[in-house]
């Protein structure tokens, strides 16, 4: 091999580890911070719970920052279940996601079952919001019961 | 290296920050979710079983019942056996024993719909209500038989029953 593609092959290297770095600083500049988990109370069986999106208490609340316009998706959980196998079904509404850009604006509403895209900023912190609706049965037995909920970001075009 | 292997070298140069690029810019948080069912389980209301006033030599029946909430399984006992609701005269030692005619449980307070064998509650667990928190109520029915030489006053005694969850 002579020096000159020697050259070449080396500039190949430090260009791939430049854009990778460079994506590295794009998705490491986004902050995922849980900040509140969705929280339905003490449940009566057979009485269905609401969290509303506006519920301040008891929705969920996760706070994203940065500087890039990100995607947002929901996983979200099918039922709250106990550690005994009992399960609670969940039902989400397509207005019970929510996008607060700052802490004096009302949110905005967000279809938790679709990708959302959210622009942030440098200069604040954007929060995803999320409510929804608990089924327990009649017969639902006692227990602590439990679920999680996963956000996807991703930046756009990946 | 002959000149097809350095162009897919190079290539694959080439195609490695794309799919660093791709893994780097997705991130994933997660958040709980909660929601708590409390056990219900407490005996309420009594209704004492009263033989009222009893002629000596004669024989008198009296009902009495104890509601439970609960909404979880549950199995009776009751710790005093044979001994269950003895009655004893008040200010003295002597004692009157009453026969269980029926016990068991049910959804009033009149009807047993769960008999227990010779007033004896299963050794196994009542299923959970399967519509949510119920009032059950536990009911003793009795007899009374008194002799002609049973001393006169008033006898009193107490139903034991506990109830135990799983």
């Amino acid at each position: 091999m002579t020096p000159g593609r020697s050259g070449w092959l080396l500039a190949m290297l430090l260009l791939g580890s430049g854009v990778r770095t460079a994506a590295g600083q794009a998705g490491g500049s986004t902050t995922v911070v849980p900040v509140q988990q969705l929280t339905f109370g003490n449940l009566v069986p057979g009485m269905a719970e609401v969290v509303s999106v506006n519920d301040v208490g008891r929705r969920a609340m996760i706070a994203l920052s940065g500087s890039n316009a990100v995607d947002v998706t929901f996983l979200l959980p099918a039922a709250l279940e106990s550690a005994t196998g009992g399960r609670i079904p969940l039902q989400f509404s397509t207005a019970d996601g929510g996008v607060l850009s700052s802490a004096v604006s009302l949110p905005v509403p967000m279809n938790p079952h679709e990708s959302r895209r959210v622009l942030l900023a440098p200069d604040r912190v954007t929060h995803i919001l999320l409510g929804g609706v608990a089924l327990p049965a009649q017969g639902q037995p006692p227990g602590h019961y439990t679920a999680r909920v996963v956000l996807l970001i991703s930046q756009p075009g990946t | 290296m002959n000149r097809l292997s350095r162009f897919a070298f190079a290539a694959a140069l080439v195609a490695m920050p794309a799919i660093a690029q791709a893994q780097a810019q997705t991130i994933t948080g997660s958040i709980g979710a909660q929601a708590d069912i409390a056990t219900v389980f407490a005996f309420g209301t009594v209704t004492q079983m009263s033989f009222g006033s009893v002629v000596p030599g004669a024989t008198a029946t009296a009902t009495g019942n104890i509601i439970i909430n609960r909404n979880v399984k549950v199995m009776y006992s009751l710790p005093d056996a044979a001994a269950t609701g003895l009655l004893t005269l008040s200010g003295g030692t002597a004692t009157l024993q009453p026969t269980f005619t029926s016990c068991g449980t049910g959804s009033t307070a009149t009807t047993i719909t769960s008999a227990w064998t010779a007033c004896t509650p299963p050794t196994t667990y009542t299923a959970a209500p399967a519509t949510g928190t119920v009032s059950e109520y536990v009911i003793f029915n009795a007899s009374l038989s008194t002799a002609l030489t049973t001393l006169p006053g008033t006898y009193v005694g107490v139903i034991k029953v506990v109830a135990a969850t799983n």
